[in-house]
């Protein structure tokens, strides 16, 4: 299927019906919902005590929720004490605008990108492009998916719909780059893209990432990933920018250590993602790296309307594990895929009328990802 | 001007809608770190193709830093100038030329290097989590850019679980009581599994992680 077709809800129908008949996409779907319900399973069965830890993670964001407005100045106050600029974006422009002048404040020619769904929801590429800056996804399937210029097909795996060959053919069309062998071996491949974004980590002159958890009480912003290319971002570059979905903070030192606990099991099933970088301010005196300015962008984008909410407030729980895509029957018939938003789940099924207007099958919501409760073995259900 | 609106907007949902928060069950407790926590540790890292060499005596860790380097034929490392045994380790690896010049934006000059040598300020036996605390002395890079990463973990640093990570934090805050800059969980060499979701150790980051245990009273 061709992602790269026009967003319009208008034609939602003929395209979700045409994804819908695309059996290799199926497939391939099938495949990666089963191989991450598969590791969640094993995880959960051998994760001792699995429901007090879940129902902590579960309390911790509600008392975040509960404190919001508090926090979020808490961590204003905390994360500028440790030398990082604090600001705040009501709305995807004010946030693109933000961030591209941020770019050229430091003379910013490249830019690395960590993945993080809220610069997809801002549509942050294209404004940082229009400002003649080049852009590098560095998350592999990321990488992959920008190269193709398409978007994200899995909030964990982005470049889920695209075959070894697909790739190679990508590597060697768009940067000219073949396999030693001159086959599409895939140690081969994550080589190839390892050498030309190293390049780029060394070249850049400012690092973009999203936020897991910021933490009120320290101003710490904490960071999980699994190749590097995160802690690439945020340790060459002089200038590290994230941009942060503002619900995503923690009271405490403690209530992100219960969210840790359990957010890479419900994810991919791992005891911890292979880097948790836990980043509170830029570099400090004497230290040799790391960077020299650390800017936090706080962005509304129709979430604090949520919060008034009893019922939607729910979505604002969301941690992003992607769970609850591998258990939706829609998300698995491809069906949602030309309209896929860009955070999948309760986000998508309630937020992109408040957030994210881009990608929103306005016609068909219902087609969005969803988790009912009949379905869900996500965290909070 | 945000700012105001979005806190403003915040605050009278949570008046309009007020949000209690149930009592959480209590942290279930980690298990004490006891005798068989090498055996843990070495069985959480295992499946992440990281083997744990214990090492009773500086003398037998300088001998596993060495094979270390040849195994993994490297010719070049840096490490941070705080280490336990930097000396040891040093005569260790003499046969290799060291990279000494991490002076501020050493980035280049570490992605030259074969082997970076760290050590872990915590050690979590339920995930294989390595703490990396940097600082003056201890740079990021070290742990991140060459393609061979190699820690030493102190006996005294083996933890339960993530549990311990806000008291780590708090014991490594400067005089104004911030956390450190930067303060890195490693669990595994960096991987990934975005091509056809098959696993590849080695991305960004290096492709293998090797760990020393220091087995005394360190």
């Amino acid at each position: 299927m061709d992602l790269t077709k026009g967003q319009s809800p208008r034609r939602f129908r003929a395209q979700s019906e045409e994804a819908c008949l695309d059996a290799p996409l199926r497939a391939v779907l099938d495949h990666a919902t089963r191989h991450f319900r598969a590791k969640r399973g094993a995880a959960l069965e051998a994760f001792a005590d699995c429901e007090a830890h879940f129902a902590r993670a579960r309390s911790a964001r509600l008392r975040s929720l509960s404190r919001l407005p508090e926090l979020l100045e808490e961590l204003e106050h905390n994360a500028a004490a440790a030398g990082t600029q604090v600001h705040w974006a009501a709305d995807a422009a004010e946030a693109r605008a933000l961030v591209a002048g941020i770019a050229q404040g430091c003379g910013a020619r490249v830019v690395v990108k960590g993945k993080s769904m809220v610069t997809e929801e801002i549509e942050l590429n294209p404004a940082l492009e229009a400002a003649g800056i080049e852009v590098w996804e560095t998350d592999l399937g990321e990488f992959i998916v920008q190269l193709a210029g398409e978007p994200p097909s899995h909030i964990i795996a982005p470049a889920i719909h695209k075959s070894r060959a697909e790739v190679a053919r990508l590597f060697r069309e768009k940067l000219g780059l073949v396999c030693q062998d001159g086959g599409e071996s895939i140690p081969e491949l994550t080589l190839l893209a390892r050498r030309a974004l190293r390049e780029k980590f060394l070249q850049a002159e400012m690092g973009v990432t999203g936020v897991n958890i910021a933490v009120a009480a320290t101003g710490s912003l904490v960071l999980v990933e699994n190749e590097g290319n995160i802690r690439m971002s945020t340790t060459c570059p002089p200038v590290h920018v994230a941009v942060m979905s503002l619900e995503k903070v923690a009271a405490s030192l403690e209530d992100a250590a219960d969210l840790l606990r359990v957010l890479p099991q419900s994810a991919t099933g791992q005891r911890m993602s292979s880097y948790v970088s836990v980043l509170t301010g830029p570099r400090r005196r004497d230290e040799a790296d790391g960077p020299r300015e650390a800017h936090l962008v706080l962005l509304d984008n129709g979430r604090s309307r949520v919060l008034a909410d009893p019922v939607l407030r729910e979505i604002l729980l969301c941690f992003r594990c992607g769970a609850c895509l591998n258990v939706c029957p829609v998300y698995q018939t491809g069906a949602a895929m030309p309209t896929a938003p860009c955070t999948p789940g309760p986000w998508a099924r309630c937020c992109p009328p408040c957030c994210c207007r881009r990608r929103t099958p306005a016609t068909c919501p219902s087609a969005a990802p969803c988790a009912g409760p009949a379905s869900a073995p996500a965290p909070w259900a | 001007m945000s700012r105001q609106g979005i806190l403003a907007t915040l605050r009278a949902g949570l008046r309009q809608a007020p949000l209690d928060v149930p009592e959480a069950p209590t942290r279930p407790v980690s298990a004490p770190v006891g005798p068989g926590a090498w055996g843990l540790l070495a069985a959480a890292l295992e499946p992440l193709d990281v083997r744990l060499r214990l090492a009773a005596s500086p003398a037998e860790a300088a001998g596993h830093v060495a094979d270390i380097a040849r195994e993994r034929q490297a010719a070049t490392y840096a490490r941070w100038q705080e280490l336990p045994l930097g000396p040891e380790v040093d005569a260790a690896l003499a046969g290799l030329g060291r990279v000494t010049n991490i002076g501020p934006d050493c980035c280049q000059a570490l992605a030259q290097v074969d082997l970076g040598l760290t050590f872990a300020q915590a050690a979590l036996l339920d995930s294989g989590s390595l703490a990396l605390v940097s600082g003056p002395g201890r740079a990021r890079a070290v742990s991140l850019l060459p393609p061979v990463h190699l820690c030493l973990v102190p006996r005294s640093a083996l933890a339960p679980d993530v549990s311990a990570l806000p008291e780590l934090l708090r014991r490594h805050a400067d005089a104004q009581g911030r956390p450190p800059s930067c303060l890195n969980l490693v669990t595994g060499p960096s991987s990934t599994a975005d091509i056809e979701l098959v696993l590849v150790r080695g991305v960004h980051g290096p492709r293998a992680l090797e760990v020393v245990g220091l087995d005394w009273g360190i």
